[in-house]
Order: structure tokens, then sequence, then C-alpha cells
């Protein structure tokens, strides 16, 4: 019986203890639930501060997914809250053209190869295909253990300012345009009546019946009108070719030449220029040949040497020089003149720089030459540069491609 | 024999200009930009000015602000000859006490008339 009791005596402990342990694993279940119930509250109380807020919020883990996304961003978006969490933020939400850019940027940012953006503005696709511009405010997630999780980014939907900002632009560029083109429509004019001037003049003179001129000045009085008829008619084609060249009218005979051959087909022009100078010619030999339009690369060529003799003294030298370079042949004409400053080189083959300059430094030209030269050379497949320094001279180059066909032949 | 001084970069209708003046007996100067005129003014003493207006370097405009700024030679009457037709020019000339407006191109008869209106008949 003492064996009994002692038994039931240890049950009784045993029960005792049970329940204890029960009721303190119950009062534990309590607690979490309690816990967890809390940070529920505190998660949906935080959620619901998120959602109050005016501005979008979206949360991105390091697997570039959608962690959380506020009322505003879903509102934005068109999407309920289930149908963004989760997903991919740049391939569901973002337009195909800056997806990879945006990624790569927050791959990297993953990686901690870059620093954080602070403030960035990028498109976003919503639900019915339209795009909104945002302008983000971005945090980079850090946890516990110092490790990078993810972005928080607020965002701004500043779609209807950015739009607002884009058509002023566009108006403002318009309005340069529009000054530009009537700027020139008056440079144009100019230029037009400054010959005719001396035509009309000279005729005028000549048609005077109180004056009685002697031969020698009648003649001279003839041969300025010629001179000034003749460059009317340049300034003319000028004009036409500028205005070819814009809307890709100009016709290209292209076939295949030497260099060396368009260099002698305008060699009489060149001498005629440079009868006051002296120009060198060096040209290497057994160079492939270029497909062009002999003519255009005549008229940019004598429009190079022209220009060099403008703008540099008499007697000093002017090389022109062809040299191969891949598969170019590049062609520079280069003089010891007065040389052009750093800031006015980009300018110089500008047709409207071109048409302004017209007004203040005129050297007998049209003003359109180098801009016409380089929409010949563009629409040969080449380019047009200067290196230049002032009071040490200029040297303008242009590239032209190799021609396919004899490379074939070869 | 009024004295006359003739600034344009353009040497033909310098030319033209010149040698009208000339063969109606006047004395004439010439200067290839507004600098020389400039120059050529304070020296000789012109009693006319023919001014172009766009020119390389100082403009025409620079030339007529100078001439003004120069008690002495501010008494030249300037007729300006121009190529240039932009809105208010002739306007901003007058306002600068230019005494003559041609647009070019003209022909001899308005350029004789201008000089007649400025000097007067006496040559």
């Amino acid at each position: 019986m003492k064996k009994e009791d002692k038994t039931k005596e240890q049950l009784v402990n045993e029960l005792v203890t049970l329940h204890q342990r029960i009721a303190e694993l119950e009062a534990s279940e309590i607690k979490r639930e309690q816990a967890e119930q809390a940070l529920r509250e505190e998660r949906d109380k935080a959620q619901r501060y998120l959602d109050l807020a005016g501005t979008m919020f979206v949360a991105i883990d390091a697997n570039q997914r959608v962690a959380l996304i506020n009322k505003k961003g879903c509102e934005i978006l068109g999407y309920e809250v289930e149908e963004i969490i989760g997903k991919n933020w740049f391939d569901t939400f973002l337009p195909e053209r800056v997806k990879g850019e945006v990624k790569t940027v927050f791959d990297k940012l993953m990686a901690l190869e870059v620093e954080p953006v602070e403030f960035s503005e990028n498109p976003i696709l919503t639900r019915n295909g339209e795009e909104k511009v945002i302008a983000w405010h971005n945090t980079v997630l850090i946890d516990e253990a110092g490790n990078i999780t993810g972005t928080l980014g607020s965002g701004e939907d500043i779609t209807q300012r950015w739009q607002a900002e884009e058509k002023a632009l566009q108006a403002e560029a318009l309005k340069e345009l529009d000054r530009l083109r009537s700027e020139l429509l008056a440079n144009v004019s100019h230029e037009l009546r400054t010959p005719l001037a001396s035509i009309k003049g000279f005729a005028s003179t000549l048609l005077q019946p109180d004056v009685k001129w002697s031969k020698k000045e009648q003649q001279d009085f003839i041969q300025a009108i010629d001179q000034e008829a003749d460059r009317l008619s340049r300034l003319i084609s000028d004009l036409l070719d500028m205005s070819r060249l814009e809307t890709g009218a100009l016709k290209l005979e292209r076939a295949n030449y030497q260099i060396s051959e368009i260099i002698d087909s305008v060699s009489g022009r060149l001498a005629n220029l440079t009868k006051h100078h002296q120009l060198q010619v060096i040209v290497p030999l057994g160079l492939p040949s270029v497909f062009v339009d002999e003519t255009r690369i005549g008229q940019v060529l004598t429009n190079l040497v022209e220009n060099a003799t403008k703008y540099s003294g008499r007697g000093s030298p002017i090389t022109i020089e062809v040299q191969p370079s891949n598969d170019l042949i590049i062609i520079s004409v280069t003089d010891r003149g007065v040389g052009i400053p750093p800031g006015l080189q980009d300018r110089v083959f500008d047709r409207f720089y071109q048409a302004e300059s017209i007004a203040t430094g005129r050297k007998g030209g049209t003003g359109l030459g180098l801009s016409i030269c380089r929409g010949i050379i563009e629409a040969l497949g080449g380019k047009i540069w200067i290196e230049s320094e002032v009071g040490k001279g200029s040297k303008f180059s242009f590239s032209l491609p190799v021609s396919k066909r004899e490379e074939k032949v070869a | 024999m009024p004295k006359i001084l003739v600034i344009d970069d353009d040497r033909n209708l310098r030319k033209m200009v010149k040698a009208n003046l000339a063969a109606r007996g006047y004395q004439v100067l010439g200067a290839s930009d507004g600098e020389k005129g400039l120059e050529r003014a304070g020296l000789e003493r012109p009693d006319l000015i023919f001014l172009d207006l766009m020119m390389p370097g100082i403009s025409g405009w620079d030339v007529l602000v100078a001439l003004q700024a120069d008690q002495e030679l501010q008494k030249i009457p300037v007729i300006i000859m121009t190529a240039s037709r932009r809105e208010g020019e002739e306007n901003r000339a007058r306002s600068m006490r230019a005494a003559g407006y041609l647009v070019k191109p003209f022909g001899v008869d308005e350029l004789m008339r201008q000089v007649k209106l400025t000097l007067g008949s006496e040559a």
C-alpha cells in the first residue's frame, strides 16, 4: 500500500508538473499569439500608414520581386495588391526600352558594384499599357547583418508635369527653328542683294547720260558686272545644293575613282585658286579606290582649298595630303593661316551658324560652303572634321570609305 | 569741292560709288572696313560719309556710334548703304542721326539725289 501510496503521490506530482507545464505552454502560446498579433497589427498599421501616403511606395527584394507596395502604388499601376506582390518588378512594370538599363543598375547595386542613386526618374507601364513617368527617392534596404536585401522607392507620378515640360521644350525648339529660319532668310536676302547692288550700280552708271566714260572705264565696269553675275550664280547654286542636301534630294553619281584622278580633274581650278600660295599635293601610290561622285568630291576639295587661301597669307603653303587608314581614305587640306578658336571649331560646319556669320565675318564666300561640304561627305558615307590652332593654321580633313567592289576584285 | 568718304567692304560697290562721285567732281576717299573708315574720317574730315552696315570686324553700327561720340565727327552727315531689309533698321539708323538711307541695289540717280539732298547742289 505504501508502495501504491508512493506511486500515487508520484502520479499526483507528475500530474501537477504536467498541468504546470501545460499552463506554462499555454501561457507561452498565448504570448506568442499575442506577439504575432502585435506584429500583424504593427505591420497592418505600417501598411495603413503607407496606404495613406500620397506617393507610391515599392520595396523590391534582391531577386527583383516586389515585396511591398502601397495603395497609391496600386492605383498608379492599375493592379490589385495581390497581383503585384511577388512579381518581377522590372519585367512586369517597366517599358521594354528602359527595362534592360534599369535592371542592370539594380543588379549592380545589389552586388555592391555601384553607389545607390538617391533620386531617379523613369517611366512605368500601367495595366492599360499607358506609360507614367515616376520621380523616385530611393533607399537601400539593409538587414541586421548588414547585407543589402533590396530597395525601397518612394515615387511621385510626374507624368503631367513631364508632359508639360516636354511640350514647352518642343515649343521652344520650334520657336528657335523659326527664328533661325527667318534669320537665314534675312541673311540670304542680304547676300543676294550684295552682288546685285554692283550689277545694278554699274549698269546704271553706264547708262548715265551726263557722264562720258572712257573706253577703259567702260571695260572695267562691264567686267565688274560680269564678276558679280558669276558670284550671284555661285550663290544660287550653293543655296540649291544646301536645300537639296537638306531634303536628301541631292543626286550623287557614284563610281570607282582613284583619289588622284579626282585631284587631277580639279587641278586647273586649284592652281588658279592658289596662284598666290604654294600648293603641295602628297598622294601615296597604290591606294585603293573610293566609290564616290567625282564632281562633288572635286567641289569639296576646291572649297577647302579656297577657304585655305582666304584665311592664310600670300605666299604661305597649302598642303593637300591623302592617307589610307584602315577601310578609309583620309584627305586633308592644311594651311598656315589665322586658325579658328576652339570654341568656334565645332560650329564652322553648322549651316545656321554659318548663315549667322555671313552677316559679320564675310570673306567673299556665300557662307554655306562648309555646311555643303559636310552634307556631301556625309551623303557619301564619310566624315569631315577640323583641327586648328589660332595663329598657326587650320587642317580640314575628310574621310571616304574605300570602295567594296574593288576589294572583291583585288 | 566737297570731300566724300565711302566705307564698304565690297570692292566693286565701293568702286561704283566712287567712280560716279568722282565723275561729278567730288573728291572721293575709300575704306574697306569700319576701322579704316573711322581712321580716315578722323584724318580727312570728309563732308559726307557713305557707310555700309554689315562689315567684318567693326560694323557700320559701331562706326555710327563712334562718329556720334566724337564732337567733331558727329557733324559729318552719314548716308547708310545696306543690302539688309531687316525691320526697324532704317528707323534705328535715323535715330542715330543718319542723314540718308539707301537700300542695295540702288541706281546712280538715287545715289546722286541723296548726295544733293545732303550737301545741297554746291557741286
